[in-house]
């Protein structure tokens, strides 16, 4: 497998479900107290490169990010999100590109795609916060999409979180881009443990992937602020030559 | 100040038979050479699964290669992975001294405990414990050295009372390092009294301070082994070309290699949702030296230029620069050769003076 590869990703077929952003300058929003649960796993290379777009390069080990969130409050009331990333490298940046979300909020949904290129569909989200574990779960169409079960928590220092950009695949002025979206997350209350996911590929986009070694899991109360769309980045042509920051 | 030469022992691909086995024995030729132009040390690295960037999984085996061709350079293992699945500590206290014995006693023992995903999680490793199980480690392993007899009982590690053999040649053991990348590790190594092996290319004005807490510190610390080792190692970048616009051209490109290789595996612990350690991070200085002068505190250029910014290194108070010769062969071996003999012939004479004076 080299190294220095691009991610092969049919970006036609996922342009069919991308949103059209607005502006590069959405109005920003503050959320607070928002409980999260992230799964980081890593996932077999081949198919990983399938999902990363041709001006990204996949990680290695290639991994993906789940992540199920429960906003108690916004701008358009209470909603939950769900989001299944891959990790994927704009140059040598570590981001997460989104293959699919759900969201229970029809309001929310309009804004997470008009503001910040959100791929987002409508299914009920939900987090059941228990003290010995939490229960993650999306379901869509009368089915369940994605089952996230985190056990065994242990409480960890509530700085020690890593969290990156997710590149979201949108339009704008009828061009498709990559967008760049950093959120500004503070932490003030999380837990580690196991993680033990049943996913339904098809409905996050995910084709092929196939989880295959836990790196680690968490769940946590958030605050989170959506602010600019951080970067763009063209949807063929390598990153190292189309980055471009938002001023 | 002293200097020294790094390998990691780095592969291009496509592989092929020979791929590392030239790579494997060039590196030799350039330990052979570089001692016999005055260079001081060689320190090979311990990596696991960094495919291109780094195939010194067993650096122990190259370095006693290298203490086989050599008689006076001292021989640095940097590091040594103290994490459980890597090693138990009995096999690194025999291991190093079995080398110490082979080089006569020019052994000098790094430690550290791995910051990627690549590696900890490839052995299965919980990098919220290595912190820990290599603060044991560097407790148990100069008793080992030391003690004719030896048991314990511990978080990461126990033994009944064994004969831990061989013993170190040197008495009462060779001098320990930890590796410093993350902002803090340099506290560590201090409050320990082990020396501060820099690993990572943080601007000087980042490593300025490192050095200042490490020496400040290090003056109540509570040694692990039997003395203190107060030497401070940074690493480097060579290639030295009598054109300095030629050097820049041709070492340019080792690190226009090494960063993205660097950057892809070395500080990819975003894999995990929480940090193996709080640091600045490789990515952020490499990005940050990139904005100001990214030819700051660097190795590559003219003698003229090289002196130049060693100089502010030893101003600074670094004892010993470590230089990496390559990155994925991109400057061919005659060239590293020939860099390595303009290095010693224009650029050491500089620093012997101080060294003589330091002496005095």
């Amino acid at each position: 497998m080299p190294m220095h590869r691009y991610g092969t990703a049919d970006i036609k077929a996922r342009l069919a479900y991308a949103p059209t952003i607005k502006t590069l300058k959405p109005e920003a929003w503050t959320l607070k107290n928002v409980r999260t649960m992230e799964a980081r796993c890593e996932i077999l290379d081949a198919p990983g490169d399938l999902l990363v777009p041709p001006s990204l390069r996949p990680c290695m080990p290639a991994y993906c990010s789940i992540v199920v969130s429960e906003i108690p409050d916004s701008p358009v009331g209470r909603f939950g999100l769900a989001e299944v990333r891959v990790a994927a490298r704009v140059g040598p940046r570590p981001t997460f590109f989104l293959l699919n979300s759900y969201c229970d909020n029809e309001a929310a949904r309009k804004e997470l795609s008009s503001r910040w290129g959100y791929s987002v569909s409508a299914g009920e989200v939900s987090i059941r916060n228990e003290h010995y574990r939490a229960v993650g779960a999306v379901t869509a169409g009368g089915r369940n999409i994605l089952e996230f079960l985190l056990d065994h928590r242990d409480p960890l220092p509530g700085t020690r979180f890593n969290q990156l950009p997710t590149v979201n695949l949108c339009k704008l002025d009828g061009k498709p881009i990559l967008a760049g979206v950093s959120i500004e997350i503070n932490f003030t209350d999380n837990d580690k443990g196991d993680q033990h996911i049943t996913l339904d590929n098809a409905a996050w986009h995910a084709e092929g992937l196939k989880l295959l070694n836990p790196t680690a899991a968490t769940v946590g109360v958030t605050d989170w602020t959506f602010g600019n769309i951080e970067f763009t980045v063209d949807v063929e042509n390598a990153a190292e030559q189309t980055m471009a920051f938002v001023d | 100040m002293k200097f020294g030469i790094a390998f990691q022992l780095s592969v291009p691909r496509p592989w092929t038979r020979e791929s590392e086995h030239t790579v494997f024995h060039n590196a030799l030729e350039q330990v052979k050479v570089p001692e016999s132009l005055g260079f001081e040390y060689v320190w090979a690295t311990e990596h696991h699964f960094l495919e291109e960037y780094s195939h010194s999984s067993s650096p122990e085996i190259f370095l006693t290669a290298a203490a086989m061709v050599t008689k006076k350079i001292r021989i640095g293992h940097a590091i040594v992975v103290c994490v459980p699945q890597y090693a138990s500590p009995i096999r690194i206290a025999e291991r190093t001294a079995a080398m110490d014995i082979f080089s006569s006693g020019r052994l000098e023992v790094g430690t550290g405990r791995s910051a990627t995903w690549t590696e900890l999680g490839g052995f299965g490793a919980d990098p919220d414990l290595t912190k820990k199980s290599w603060d044991e480690y560097v407790h148990v392993i100069p008793k080992m050295w030391m003690q004719e007899r030896f048991s314990y009982k511990g978080q990461f590690f126990s033994m009944p009372e064994r004969a831990i053999l061989p013993k170190p040649y040197q008495k009462p053991h060779p001098p320990m390092w930890v590796a410093v990348s993350s902002a803090g590790t340099e506290l560590d190594a201090a409050e320990r009294g082990m020396g501060s092996l820099g690993i990572s290319f943080a601007p000087m004005s980042v490593q300025d301070q490192v050095l200042k807490r490490y020496r400040k510190t290090i003056q109540n610390c509570n040694p692990v082994g039997a003395f203190v080792n107060n030497r401070v190692a940074t690493i480097n970048f060579l290639y030295c070309h009598e054109d300095d616009k030629v050097a820049q051209q041709v070492g340019g490109g080792i690190t226009s290699m090494f960063q993205p290789l660097a950057v892809q595996f070395m500080h990819n612990p975003e894999a995990l949702p929480t940090k193996p350690g709080a640091h600045g991070g490789l990515l952020s200085q490499l990005r940050a030296q990139l904005a100001g002068n990214p030819r700051e505190g660097i190795a590559i250029g003219d003698p003229k230029h090289i002196i130049r910014e060693l100089k502010k290194w030893e101003g600074m108070g670094v004892d010993i620069v470590n230089f990496m010769l390559n990155c994925v062969e991109v400057v061919p071996h005659e060239k590293v050769l020939e860099s390595l003999r303009l290095f010693a012939k224009e650029v050491m004479p500089a620093f012997k003076q101080s060294q003589a004076q330091a002496a005095e």
